[in-house]
């Protein structure tokens, strides 16, 4: 038997300002050499327990803890967290803000550069770490022209260098684009491969993470461990369901419509699963989705034009955007996504070229009216002191009647669902509910267009499916037109009709999403992939199409 | 693409001052400054502003605020210089204990060679340590100011403070940005033609708060990040952005020390009244 590399025993903590335990008695032994994931919902306290092992418990944040953690043999409570760093390393979820260094080699030899250690063994160490996580080439460029994905190489590099035991990273994929989030995945996996080190990964995308072997995964929900089983046993189970955790797709797709699973091992990866039982099911020929009509165009862009700094960057020869359309704007990190949106809602004027919008708004305070824009975060949105306050601001700026105010914001907030909290102070709001309150706040001024940049990112699987079906509501009910920028390929396929790949500043498809979304060309180049679910429907020769529709609406029926 | 409406440069190029190493810089920008501060002679502070004139030549860019900075700084001045002389229009005079008439207004408002040389002297003395500032600036990364300013022995403690602070500051200036955006989507007039600077005011005190919060969690998540990365735990440091110190930087540093070596002879000179409160040929 191996020897645990981190042991807890009996281990509670809490918060010193939170009244509750969010850790209850945690009994886990981590082996040397392990890859672990620990998965659970938000506030299931997967977090907390990384900073468990990292030291950020009880270093810099402070509480009570009872039980016993033992890292590498030594308490965790006699442990400062410098000792630790020289055992663990983590990488963070925000690539940003965890980028100290000026430029990748520094941020990279950040952890060297507080050891003291020579410059020249520094700048040798700094190379080789670079070129193990494939980062070499990029050593001197500044943090603000880097990807998500980079930033996290870096990360990932700065911490490898210390001889470390343990690598925890904490949602490591949560700002990465599908393919990026996969070549993480690998990396991780060949540090624990070949550099043997024990992985300790904190995530909900499950089947992102499941791309390579993991050991063990710990199940987490409410502070406590509900289980620790191998990916096989667990996926088999029903406990992901139980505790709010998205399946693999094309588990999902077997388990749901298939009849059920017919076998326990090598559940992890598709190739491996034996589909011969399931060769005789047939699609059931839906009805085409009464395709709603969408004729009145709302927007409309022709030849425009926009650059920063002359290099010539968004190019888009001709748009239509039409009353009631649900559309995905997809494209990697840095394609332009965001800048479109930022021309739709003339946030950045244009170089050349024509944009039309219904009502023909001019300034940024009339375009609001037609085009709402919710940014990715919503901290960025929320200024005042009340959930009530904060729907009015818009209305009041533009003097609207008092009774006219109330009548709007009280509707507003019916709609999305905060109309009881509409007293409580913004900051003792959950993330969801922030999020929630700034789609409110876009809806105060009635637009007929909603933009919405990454809305489920960083939400876990049942926040996901609050936000999107009440999107969708509004979209259905209230005819809203919605654009959604996601990098999540299958919220593109269940949530839109249509699809805009950007590349480099244009449009390099504009189809219905079904058939962009299944097009590998297309995918390929602009770092997305296909979803396991058309992997699936391939292998068993059916309609695609048919496919996945009934897929979506089997899960829809279940979640409701 | 931030980069261009910033004066804090994050990547240099290959002229003579861009290429010193972090501890010349700051060793020379503070030996000037000094030099600059502590002397009211035109023959120390002529050749200075000339030399550090040369030196913003080599390293200027054309950014919209170094324009509005050095406009800024002359129409001030002058200014200044116009209400200094309507009150005290003998100002060199006095300080030169010499008389010597150019033209005269009245009695009163009279302009002597003294006075003329005593606003001369302010005003290179004033541009130039304006100069020196600018190409301080201009020519150094955050980072090798930084190693510059733990290599003159100061504590690492306030080079992190420094550097850091340099390099969120694009990443604040895009959240400020940020929320100015929703909040001009919200109804917010920021246009100066459209609002009165008042309303102007009250509206970005409406950004300030947000923005505040946002950078307080980054601030904890940074901490976090570097506590993780074992920063603090030693007394000493070392930095990757170091450089050797080369021949040139030898030279430059041991010109910095004659400056400042200068500086104090003037200001010892100056304390025993041995050389002239202003210098007049």
């Amino acid at each position: 038997m191996k020897k645990p590399i981190i042991s807890f025993k009996n281990f509670s903590f809490k918060y010193h300002k939170q009244q509750k335990e969010t850790l209850k008695n945690i009994n886990l032994d981590i082996f040397q050499g392990e890859k672990l994931l620990i998965l659970g919902a938000s506030g299931s306290g997967k977090s907390t327990l990384g900073y468990c092992i990292n030291g950020l418990i009880p270093n810099q944040y402070h509480g009570s803890i009872s039980g016993e953690c033992l890292i590498n043999g030594k308490s965790l409570i006699k442990s400062s967290i410098f000792e630790l760093s020289k055992i663990v390393g983590t990488v963070l979820q925000d690539s940003d803000a965890q980028f100290v260094g000026l430029s990748v080699a520094e941020d990279i030899a950040f952890a060297l550069e507080n050891k003291n250690m020579p410059r020249l063994e520094m700048k040798m160490l700094v190379k080789q770490t670079a070129e193990k996580v494939k980062i070499a080439e990029k050593l001197n460029i500044l943090p603000h022209s880097l990807s998500g994905g980079q930033k996290q190489r870096a990360s990932v590099a700065g911490i490898l260098h210390e001889n470390i035991d343990i690598l925890l990273l904490d949602e490591p994929l949560a700002a990465l684009d599908p393919v990026m989030g996969k070549e993480m995945i690998e990396l991780i996996d060949e540090l624990n491969q070949v550099d043997n080190k024990t992985v300790v990964i904190i995530e909900h995308r499950l089947e992102d993470v499941l791309h390579r072997h993991i050991d063990r995964i710990v199940l987490m929900d409410k502070g406590e461990i509900v289980a620790v089983k191998t990916p096989d046993d667990l996926l088999s189970s029903d406990l992901l369901t139980k505790y709010g955790i998205r399946e693999p797709l094309y588990l999902s797709a077997i388990k749901k419509m298939l009849g059920g699973l017919k076998q326990k091992n090598d559940l992890t990866n598709l190739e491996k699963i034996d589909l011969t039982p399931f060769k005789d099911y047939k699609v059931t020929n839906l009805p085409l989705n009464s395709t709603k009509n969408h004729s009145e165009v709302i927007i409309s862009l022709k030849d425009v034009k926009f650059s920063y700094d002359n290099n010539e960057f968004i190019d888009i020869k001709n748009l239509n955007i039409r009353k009631g359309e649900r559309i995905a704007l997809l494209g990697e990190n840095g394609s332009g996504k965001s800048t479109i949106a930022k021309i739709l809602t003339g946030i950045i004027k244009i170089d050349k070229g024509e944009i039309f919008r219904i009502n023909n708004p001019e300034t940024i305070q009339e375009i609001a009216k037609v085009i709402g824009y919710v940014m990715q975060n919503p901290n960025q949105m929320l200024v005042s002191d009340n959930i009530f306050d904060e729907v009015a601001l818009a209305l009041r700026l533009r003097n609207y009647s008092i009774e006219d105010i109330n009548e709007r914001v009280n509707n507003v907030l019916k709609i999305t669902g905060l109309y009881s909290m509409r007293n409580w102070p913004i900051s003792v709001l959950s993330y969801g509910q922030k999020k929630r309150l700034s789609v409110a706040v876009c809806l105060a001024l009635n637009p007929q267009c909603l933009i919405l940049d990454e809305p489920t990112a960083g939400q876990d699987y049942r926040h996901y499916r609050e936000m999107m079906e009440f999107i969708a509501l509004l979209n259905k009910k209230y005819d809203i037109t919605t654009i959604f920028i996601t990098h999540d390929m299958h919220l593109a396929l269940e949530y839109s009709d249509r699809a805009l790949v950007v590349k480099n500043g244009k449009i390099v498809a504009d189809k219905d999403s079904e058939s962009i979304l299944s097009d590998e060309k297309i995918l390929n180049l602009s770092s997305l992939k296909k979803t396991s679910i058309f992997d699936l429907s391939e292998k068993l020769n059916l309609n695609n199409s048919n496919f996945i529709k009934e897929f979506i609406e089997k899960e829809r029926r279940i979640n409701e | 693409m931030n980069d261009a409406k910033f004066i804090i440069r994050y990547s240099l190029g290959d002229s003579f001052l861009e290429k010193l190493a972090g501890k010349t810089k700051v060793l020379l920008f503070f030996s000037s400054i000094i030099l600059m501060m502590a002397s009211f002679d035109l023959r120390i502070i002529l050749p200075l502003f000339i030399l550090n004139f040369l030196f913003f030549k080599s390293v200027y860019q054309e950014i919209k605020i170094l324009k509005f900075i050095i406009i800024f700084t002359l129409v001030m001045n002058i200014l200044n210089f116009i209400l200094f002389y309507l009150v005290n229009p003998t100002t060199g005079t006095e300080l030169s204990q010499t008389f010597t008439l150019l033209f005269k207004f009245n009695d009163y408002y009279v302009i002597t060679y003294e006075t003329v040389i005593y606003f001369i002297t302010r005003i290179f003395k004033i541009i130039g340590t304006l100069m020196i500032s600018l190409w301080f600036i201009l020519s150094i990364t955050p980072s090798e100011l930084a190693s510059g300013i733990y290599g003159c022995k100061i504590p690492y403690k306030y080079a992190t403070m420094v550097s850091l602070g340099l390099r969120y500051i694009p990443d604040i200036y895009r959240d400020f940005n940020a929320i100015k955006e929703s909040m001009q989507m919200r109804g917010i007039e920021l246009d100066p033609k459209k609002a009165s600077l008042f309303k102007r005011i009250i509206a970005n005190t409406k950004i300030l708060i947000p923005l505040l919060l946002v950078s307080f969690e980054r601030i904890e998540l940074i901490a976090s990040a570097m506590d993780l990365r074992g920063y603090g735990q030693l007394d000493e440091r070392s930095y990757y952005s170091d450089k050797d110190l080369t021949k040139t930087d030898q030279k430059v540093i041991y010109f910095a020390y004659f400056q400042l070596l200068c500086a104090v002879v003037y200001i010892v000179l100056n304390m025993f009244n041995v050389v002239p409160k202003l210098w007049v040929l």
